[in-house]
C-alpha cells in the first residue's frame, strides 16, 4: 500500500514535521502526550508470575494485594516507593477461584471469588495468607464460565457488595445471577439491585455512592457506567425472577417494553434507572471494568473527586465526571490515559495518590499484546490542559477546563461542534447508534478567569449522548486540548441556570 | 526427499540384514503422575520389526512387557501376566517384575527408573492379533496397558482414474465445470499427483473403487499440500480445502457396508510444495496407503501416534506442601474445592454438598483448559484410580431413624453453611462447616507415597454440638464388607473410626457418630485396592 506524498497543510502536521526536523530541542513545543503527565510504570516481575489481575487493593502497611483470574493473590511490596524497580511480588495464596475484587477491612483482605466473599489473614506471619472464612456466598453459580462476580471495596456504611452477571447474555440460571448484593458487617447478604448483564467492576463516587460498569449486549446498546441506587432495576429483566427470594425489596420492575428508548421506558417503569454515562462502544472502549475515584486531594493531578474507569479491551483508562440533575446521576467521559500493555480489569489509588492498574487479555483480546500486566500510574506534577468538567446548563453546557484558554479561541462558536445520538433499549445484543441529530452551538461565553466557557447550544436532546469536540480551543502557549472529545449523557435537562 | 519403496519391500521380507538405525521407531513415554503409556496402541505388519523408544517421564519405576493374547483369546490388557508378576512379592524389584520364563511374555523392557529410558528392538509375532502390553509394577496394570494390533495390510484400489486440471486456485474449484486438461486410469492402483511431473496450479480429481471386506467402521486418513476433498459414495469425509502444509493426517471414521464402494479425491496444488497423503484403516487391517507419498508420521512403521495436545499447566505439588484448586470439576458441584497432597493422594472437597465426592491418585489437575481462553467448562482429575465417592448428595443430615430416606441431590446442600478453611504448615486444609449448632471441621490426613504405590488417606471429621440423629454419608457405590471392613466398587478399602457404621441397601454407607455431649470425631481410612 502507499499513498501520494503530500505536502501537509494542517498547523498539527506542519508541526509534527517540524518537531522531526529539529528534535526536541526545538524553539515550538512539542503537542502534548500523556506521557508527560501520567507515567504508566511496570512493576517488576522477574519470577514472570501470572499476574492477570482482576482485583486490587493497598493495605495500611503499604502493601499492594493483587488478586488473579487463576485464583491466586499476590502480594507487591515497596510498590510505593519512588523507584518501582525495588518492588517484590511474591505470592500470598492460591486455589481461589477467579478472584475478581480485594478489599482491605479490619486487618482482614476480603476477596470477591467467583463462589464467595472470603476474608484472608496471615497469622503465622510468614507471609501467606492461612485463613481463608467465607463471609458471604448467598448466591448461585451453576459451572457457566461467564457467571463472574465483581466485588467492591467496603462502602460508607462497611458493606461490600458484589455484582453478578447473568448466567451467558440472556439467561439467569441462578440465584441472583444478574443482581448487585450487599453483605452487611455482621455477615446479612441483602439483594440489593436487579437488571444487570455483564458487570465489569463496581466502585464508589467521591459521596460514595455505589456504580458498577455494564457491558454492551441484550438491554445495553452500549457499554455504560451505571449508579446502583438501592432498590433499583438495571435494564436487563433475566435476573426478575429472583424477586421471591429477595423480600427486603417490597416494589419489583414491571418488564421493560423491548425495542423502545432507555428515556420513554424510564417514565413507565420507575425503578429504572438510566446509566448515568454511557461510555460509548467502539468509541472510548468496548468493555469497561474497574471505578475509582480520585480522593488524594490533588496527588494525582487537577482531578480530585472525578471518577476513572478502567477498559479491558482497548486496555486504557477513561475519566468521567459525574453531576446530579432532578435526582439522576449523569456526566461526560473523557479519555485520560491509553498504552497499557494488556485489558486492564483491576485499579486502586493508593494513600500515596498513585493508582495501580492490572489485568489480562484472556478469552476476549486486548490492545497491547501481553497476556497480563500489573503497573503503577503516576502523576508527573505536569497539569495537562484538559476539559474538567462539563456541567449540564438549560441551554447547553459550560466546561471547566485545567489552564485558562485563550480567550480568542475559545470564545469562537467555530471552535466547537456538537453530535449527538442514542442507542435502542432493545433485548437483542448491542445495537447501532440512533436517533442522530446535529446541536448547535450558538455561542461561547469565555469566563472573566479564563478557566471556563459557557456554550449556548440549539438542539440539546434529553436522553442522548452529546458529544461534544473542543478542536480550536487552546491554552495560553496555543497548544490544544490533551483530549478534545467528552461524551455527555444528557438524563435531564436542568430547568435552571447552575 | 523420497524413500523408495523398495526400502519397505525389504522391510517386509524380514531380511537379517536391517540394521536397528534403519528399523522404525515407536517412541512410548509415561506422563507424569497418570499411571499410563501416552501410546494406548501401536499397529504393526506380520513379522515385522520396530525399534521401542521407552521413556519413564514419571516419578516412580515401569516397564513395559509385551504379552501373547490369554489362552482363551480375550484381550485381557495383560493382567493375569502383571498379577503373576506380583506374586513375586520380595523377589519382584530384582527380577523388574517380569516372571522367569512366562509363555506369555515374548518381549519386555527392564525395570525403567524414573527420568530414564530404553531401547528395544521388536521382532513383531507372524500371527496376526491383538498383543496386549502391560506395566507389570504392583498396582500399574489396570491403568498402564495397551495393545500392539498385528494386522496385515488392506486392499488397495481395485480401480482408480485421475483427471488432471490446469489452473490457479485458493480453494478447490469446483471440478464438475471445468475441462479437464488429461484423464485416464492409474497403473499402478495408488494416487500419485506426479503424473506430469506438474509443480504449479494444477488440480486433480482420482476417483476409485475400494472393497471393504466386511461391514465395520473404517477409517480414512488424509494429508495434503494444499488443498483435498474426501467423498465416499458421494458423501463428503474429510474437507482438508484451501492453502495448506501437509503437516497434519486428518483422520475421519464411516461405516461402511460388505463390498464395493466409490471414492472420489479432489486435490489442488497453488504454488510451492505439493504432497499428497491418502490412506484407510479397517476393522481388522491396518493402516494402508492408497497414495504412492507416505507421509512422514506414517514411516514409523507404527501405525496410531500418541495424541498431539496442546502443552498442558499441571499444577504439582511441591516442597512437601498441599496445593489447591478451585474451579469447576466433573463430578463435583460448582463449589468443589480440589486439593493435592504432596504423597500423591488428590481429593475433592465439594463446599456446596459438604461432602468428599472424588479421590483419585497420581497426578493433581491440568488447570490447562480454565487458564487458556475464556476457561469454560469442567475438568477430570491429571492422575489415575479415581473413585467416585458420594455423587450430588449432602455430605451430612439429620435422619429420623436410621431408615429414613437420605436428602435427594442437588446443586447445594440445604441448612449447611460453609464457614472456609484453615492451612497448617504443610499448607494442608482444615474445612469448617455449619449445620444448624452443629459446626464441623474436617480434614485429610494422607499417608503412604504413590511412588511406592502404597498412598492412602484418612477423613477426619471433628463435631461440636451435634444432635443424636445426625448421619455422615460416606460412600455410595456398589459396598461389600469383610472382616477388616468395607469394600466401594472393588476398588477402595474404607475403614470408620468414631462411629457406628450403616450399609443401607448395599450401596449407601453412613456413619453414626459416637458422641460424648454433642462431641464426636470420626475417621474414614481410605485405601487403594489392586496395588
Amino acid at each position: 500500500m502507499a499513498e501520494p506524498l503530500n505536502f501537509p497543510t494542517n498547523l498539527i502536521m506542519q508541526r509534527s514535521l517540524l518537531s522531526l526536523l529539529l528534535g526536541t530541542a526545538a524553539a515550538i513545543a512539542a503537542d502534548p502526550k500523556e506521557s508527560d503527565y501520567y507515567e504508566i510504570q511496570a512493576i517488576p516481575n522477574p519470577d514472570n508470575f501470572a499476574l492477570e489481575t482482576g482485583g486490587l487493593e493497598v493495605a495500611p502497611d503499604g502493601s499492594l494485594y493483587a488478586t488473579t483470574r487463576r485464583g491466586e493473590v499476590y502480594r507487591v511490596t515497596g510498590a510505593e516507593d519512588a523507584d518501582i524497580s525495588g518492588a517484590k511480588v511474591r505470592l500470598y495464596a492460591q486455589g481461589l477461584h477467579e478472584a475478581l475484587g480485594a478489599a482491605w477491612k479490619d486487618g482482614w483482605l476480603y476477596v470477591q471469588q467467583r463462589p464467595e466473599v472470603t476474608r484472608l489473614k496471615d497469622e503465622d506471619g510468614d507471609g501467606r495468607a492461612d485463613v481463608f472464612e467465607t463471609v458471604s456466598d448467598a448466591w448461585g453459580l451453576n459451572g457457566d464460565y461467564h457467571e463472574y462476580a465483581f466485588g467492591s471495596k467496603p462502602d460508607r456504611d462497611g458493606n461490600f457488595w458484589t455484582v453478578l452477571c447473568l448466567t451467558g447474555s440472556f439467561g439467569s440460571d441462578d440465584p441472583f445471577r444478574g443482581w448487585a448484593l450487599r453483605v452487611t458487617p455482621d455477615g446479612k447478604t441483602i439483594p440489593t439491585c436487579s437488571g444487570i448483564r455483564s458487570p465489569g467492576g463496581i466502585g464508589f463516587n467521591a459521596e460514595g455512592d455505589v456504580f458498577y460498569t455494564d457491558n454492551q449486549g441484550p438491554w445495553n446498546g452500549s457499554s455504560s457506567l451505571k449508579w446502583l441506587k438501592p432498590g433499583s432495576f438495571q435494564g436487563h429483566p433475566a435476573g426478575n425472577k429472583w424477586y421471591e427470594q429477595a423480600p427486603d425489596l417490597k416494589e419489583r420492575p414491571i418488564e421493560p417494553i423491548d425495542n423502545t428508548r432507555m428515556v420513554k421506558e424510564r417514565e413507565r417503569n420507575p425503578l429504572l434507572v438510566p446509566p448515568a454515562v454511557m461510555l460509548p462502544h467502539g468509541r472510548v472502549g468496548q468493555s469497561p471494568t474497574a471505578i475509582v475515584t480520585d480522593l488524594s486531594g490533588g496527588k494525582f493531578g487537577p482531578f480530585a473527586n472525578q471518577m476513572f474507569v478502567a477498559e479491558q479491551c482497548y486496555s486504557n483508562i477513561e475519566r468521567v465526571y459525574l453531576e446530579k440533575i432532578d435526582g439522576l446521576y449523569q456526566g461526560a467521559v473523557f479519555m485520560f490515559r491509553e498504552g497499557f500493555g494488556s485489558g486492564l480489569i483491576g485499579m486502586v489509588q493508593s494513600p500515596k495518590g498513585h493508582f495501580f492498574a492490572g489485568g489480562s487479555d484472556r478469552g476476549w483480546g486486548a490492545r497491547g499484546g501481553k497476556p497480563w500486566c500489573l503497573d503503577r500510574i503516576v502523576w508527573t506534577g505536569k497539569v495537562p490542559f484538559e476539559m474538567h468538567e462539563m456541567r449540564a446548563q438549560p441551554d447547553g453546557f459550560t466546561v471547566t477546563f485545567t489552564q485558562p484558554v485563550d480567550r480568542e479561541a475559545a470564545a469562537k462558536p467555530a471552535s466547537y461542534t456538537m453530535e449527538a445520538w442514542t442507542w435502542a433499549f432493545r433485548g437483542e445484543y448491542g445495537g447501532p447508534e440512533v436517533d442522530q441529530t446535529k446541536p448547535v452551538v450558538k455561542a461561547a461565553e469565555v469566563a472573566a478567569d479564563g478557566k471556563s466557557v459557557r456554550l449556548r447550544i440549539d438542539g440539546l436532546v434529553k436522553g442522548h449522548v452529546h458529544l461534544l469536540k473542543a478542536e480550536g480551543v487552546r491554552n495560553g502557549d496555543g497548544q490544544p486540548l490533551l483530549h478534545r472529545e467528552a461524551y455527555y449523557t444528557l438524563n435531564n435537562i436542568p430547568a435552571q441556570d447552575r | 526427499m523420497r524413500v523408495s519403496p523398495f526400502f519397505y519391500l525389504f522391510l517386509a521380507a524380514g531380511s537379517a540384514v536391517v540394521r536397528a538405525d534403519d528399523l522404525p521407531v515407536v517412541e512410548i513415554t509415561t506422563p507424569q503422575g497418570q499411571m499410563k503409556y501416552d501410546r494406548p496402541v501401536i499397529v504393526a505388519k506380520p513379522g515385522s520389526q520396530l525399534k521401542i523408544v521407552f521413556r519413564n517421564n514419571d516419578e516412580m519405576p515401569h516397564n513395559i512387557v509385551f504379552c501373547r493374547p490369554a489362552a482363551d483369546g480375550a484381550n485381557d490388557k495383560g493382567m493375569a501376566v502383571a498379577q503373576e508378576a506380583w506374586t513375586l512379592a520380595e523377589k519382584g524389584m530384582e527380577l523388574a517384575w517380569i516372571p522367569p520364563n512366562h509363555p506369555r511374555i515374548w518381549a519386555h523392557s527392564k525395570l525403567v527408573a524414573a527420568h530414564q529410558s530404553e531401547e528395544i528392538i521388536l521382532k513383531v509375532p507372524e500371527q496376526a492379533g491383538v498383543y496386549p502390553y502391560v506395566c507389570t509394577f504392583p498396582g500399574h496394570a489396570m491403568a498402564m496397558n495397551g495393545e500392539l494390533r498385528v494386522a496385515e495390510a488392506g486392499p488397495g484400489f481395485d480401480d482408480v482414474s485421475f483427471r488432471l486440471y490446469l489452473g490457479d486456485w485458493s480453494q478447490l474449484p469446483d471440478f464438475r465445470s471445468l475441462k479437464p486438461h488429461r484423464e485416464g486410469p492409474l497403473k499402478e492402483k495408488l494416487v500419485d499427483i506426479q503424473l506430469e511431473g506438474m509443480t504449479e496450479h494444477f488440480g486433480l480429481v482420482f476417483e476409485g473403487t475400494l472393497t471393504a471386506p466386511e461391514e465395520g467402521n473404517y477409517r480414512f486418513l488424509l494429508s495434503s499440500d494444499d488443498g483435498s476433498r474426501l467423498f465416499v459414495d458421494d458423501k463428503q469425509v474429510i474437507d482438508n480445502n484451501g492453502v495448506h502444509p501437509a503437516n497434519d493426517v486428518r483422520n475421519e471414521g464411516v461405516k461402511l457396508s460388505k463390498g464395493p464402494h466409490n471414492v472420489r479425491l479432489e486435490y489442488f496444488e497453488g504454488s510451492g510444495q505439493e504432497e499428497l497423503y491418502f490412506a484407510w484403516a479397517g476393522p481388522k487391517f491396518s493402516e494402508t496407503a492408497l497414495s504412492k507419498w507416505i507421509h512422514p508420521s506414517r514411516r514409523d512403521g507404527g501405525g496410531d501416534r500418541p495424541q498431539q495436545q496442546p502443552p498442558g499447566m499441571p499444577l504439582i505439588p511441591k516442597d512437601g506442601e498441599a496445593l489447591m484448586y478451585r474451579n469447576f470439576i466433573a463430578g463435583a458441584s460448582s463449589r468443589g474445592i480440589a486439593v493435592g497432597y504432596p504423597n500423591g493422594v488428590n481429593v475433592v472437597f465439594d463446599a456446596g454438598r459438604f461432602s468428599l465426592p472424588l479421590i483419585w491418585r497420581g497426578a493433581f489437575v491440568d488447570a490447562r483448559q480454565h487458564w487458556t481462553d475464556r476457561g469454560g467448562g469442567e475438568i477430570q482429575p491429571l492422575g489415575f484410580g479415581t473413585v467416585a465417592l458420594t455423587g450430588d448428595r449432602p455430605g451430612l443430615a439429620r435422619l429420623k431413624d436410621a431408615a429414613a430416606p437420605w436428602p435427594a441431590g442437588g446443586p447445594r446442600a440445604e441448612g449447611i453453611q460453609f464457614l472456609g478453611y484453615q492451612l497448617d504448615a504443610k499448607r494442608f486444609p482444615t474445612f469448617r462447616y455449619r449445620m444448624g449448632e452443629t459446626l464441623v471441621a474436617e480434614r485429610i490426613e494422607p499417608a503412604g507415597d504413590y511412588k511406592t504405590s502404597d498412598e492412602r488417606l484418612s477423613r477426619r471429621l471433628r463435631l461440636v454440638q451435634a444432635p443424636e440423629d445426625l448421619y455422615v454419608r460416606v460412600a455410595a457405590g456398589a459396598m461389600k464388607q469383610d472382616g477388616k471392613g468395607w469394600i466401594l466398587n472393588d476398588a477402595l478399602r474404607i475403614g470408620i473410626e468414631g462411629g457406628e457404621a450403616l450399609l443401607r441397601d448395599g450401596n449407601e454407607l453412613l456413619v453414626r457418630p459416637v458422641l460424648a455431649s454433642g462431641t464426636g470425631e470420626i475417621t474414614v481410612a481410605m485405601e487403594w485396592l489392586n496395588r
